[in-house]
């Protein structure tokens, strides 16, 4: 707006085409402004989802979330009425085994990567009897797992996951003080620990 | 002389226009990449691989972990149904039906997501706590005092946002997303 007007203040000096080409500079300088910025966002922002939440998660165990607080060290977006537990992933070394058991609530778990995706989520519907037995691989710990199959594996869900770093998210629904008592309870006993036995050792050690 | 002022001019404006039309995109809670229900809105691809680059952003600036597709859906209003900012100066009534899903709850937020808790306890509802109607539908009223029926307090909330957060919902697959239906929010007295 304040170069249009500059610019029409000048016009006498300045020819119709310089104009128009300042014009469209701007409008392509601007544009080009605009999606780095946008694409840049994810990589300079200090406090996204990955880094709010990694300092409260557990290594080889569920640690539930802070709920609510300030601004600073919560994690913003959590439902209040939830018990949220999170537990940190590394499949470098071996497949990580995450069991869960709960009944007679609703529950959900999420596998978060530091990209800020959901790699894979369910909620209670789909674990037998409100009984989750998940193994979370990396691809190539799948594939060794497919060349081997285990019969144990069968009742067993298996997630590949691209990465080799995951934040699992343990959401458990409890309204009220007892129920709330009862998912710490519960989200203290799930299993979230590296599973090295799962998978047979690579062939050349 | 003129021509060095004019660029500088120029590129000054398109810094300002790009940086400008960039915070539009990515300050919270953003119109892109999101649908729009009456006064409600939902990012039903934000944190899937599907996201876009500004659902992204704005998640990286938010910091919030979103539902799963196998959780849930999160909707969001800050607006009750007249366009006016939500504020604990008015009573409102959260009047209508929900999308299916086994389970929802809606909550109070301040301004910065985090969730409301007054004097009273937390500031939110599960669906299982509801009363309702004989056609299913409900009417939840938000105030500072207390309410016969549904009520949520507002007091000491100020300004905030009403999240509604769908649970083990058919609403997330993208036809029904065209269909949904939320309740309406209506402005009664304000003080």
């Amino acid at each position: 707006m304040i170069s249009l007007t500059l610019l029409k203040h000048w016009q006498p000096r300045l020819s119709l085409s310089t104009i128009a080409t300042l014009v469209i500079g701007t409008a392509l300088l601007a544009g080009a402004i605009h999606i780095v910025v946008i694409l840049a966002v994810p990589y300079l922002a200090k406090a996204d989802g990955w880094s709010r939440v990694a300092p409260h998660a557990g290594e080889n165990q569920f640690a539930e979330l802070p709920a609510g607080g300030s601004t600073a060290d919560g994690v913003p977006g959590l439902d209040p009425l939830f018990v949220n537990g999170a537990c940190r992933l590394n499949l470098g070394d071996a497949p990580a085994g995450i069991t869960v058991d709960a009944r007679d609530r609703f529950w959900s778990v999420a596998l978060y990567n530091p990209q800020g995706t959901i790699v894979f989520s369910l909620n209670d519907r789909t674990a037998a009897q409100g009984r989750l037995d998940m193994i979370v691989v990396n691809s190539e710990q799948n594939q060794r797992l497919r060349d081997n199959p285990t019969v144990e594996l069968e009742l067993t869900i298996v997630v590949e996951s691209p990465g080799d770093e995951l934040i699992a998210i343990l959401r458990l629904y409890a309204p009220t003080a007892a129920t709330r008592a009862d998912a710490q309870r519960i989200l203290a006993q799930s299993e979230c620990l590296p599973a090295p036995s799962v998978i047979p050792a690579p062939e050349s050690g | 002389m003129r021509s060095a002022v004019s660029l500088l001019v120029a590129t000054a404006a398109a810094l300002t226009l790009g940086l400008w039309t960039a915070w539009l995109t990515v300050r919270s809670p953003t119109p892109i990449d999101a649908i729009a229900l009456g006064a409600w809105q939902a990012w039903p691809n934000a944190g899937t691989a599907d996201a876009d680059p500004y659902s992204r952003a704005r998640l990286a600036r938010v910091g919030e972990i979103p539902l799963g597709s196998g959780e849930g859906l999160m909707l969001l209003a800050q607006d009750d149904d007249s366009g006016a900012p939500l504020s604990a100066a008015c009573d409102y009534r959260i009047a209508g039906q929900t999308p299916p899903a086994r389970l929802w709850t809606v909550a109070l937020e301040d301004l910065n997501g985090q969730f409301v808790e007054g004097p009273s306890g937390v500031a939110a509802l599960g669906s299982q706590n509801l009363l309702r109607s004989a056609d299913g539908s409900f009417e939840i009223t938000l105030s500072p005092k207390p309410q016969t029926g549904n009520w949520i307090s507002t007091d000491g909330a100020g300004r905030f946002r009403v999240v509604i957060r769908l649970y083990d919902t058919s609403a997330r697959t993208g036809t029904a997303l065209t269909t949904l239906f939320m309740p309406s929010i209506i402005r009664d007295r304000c003080t």
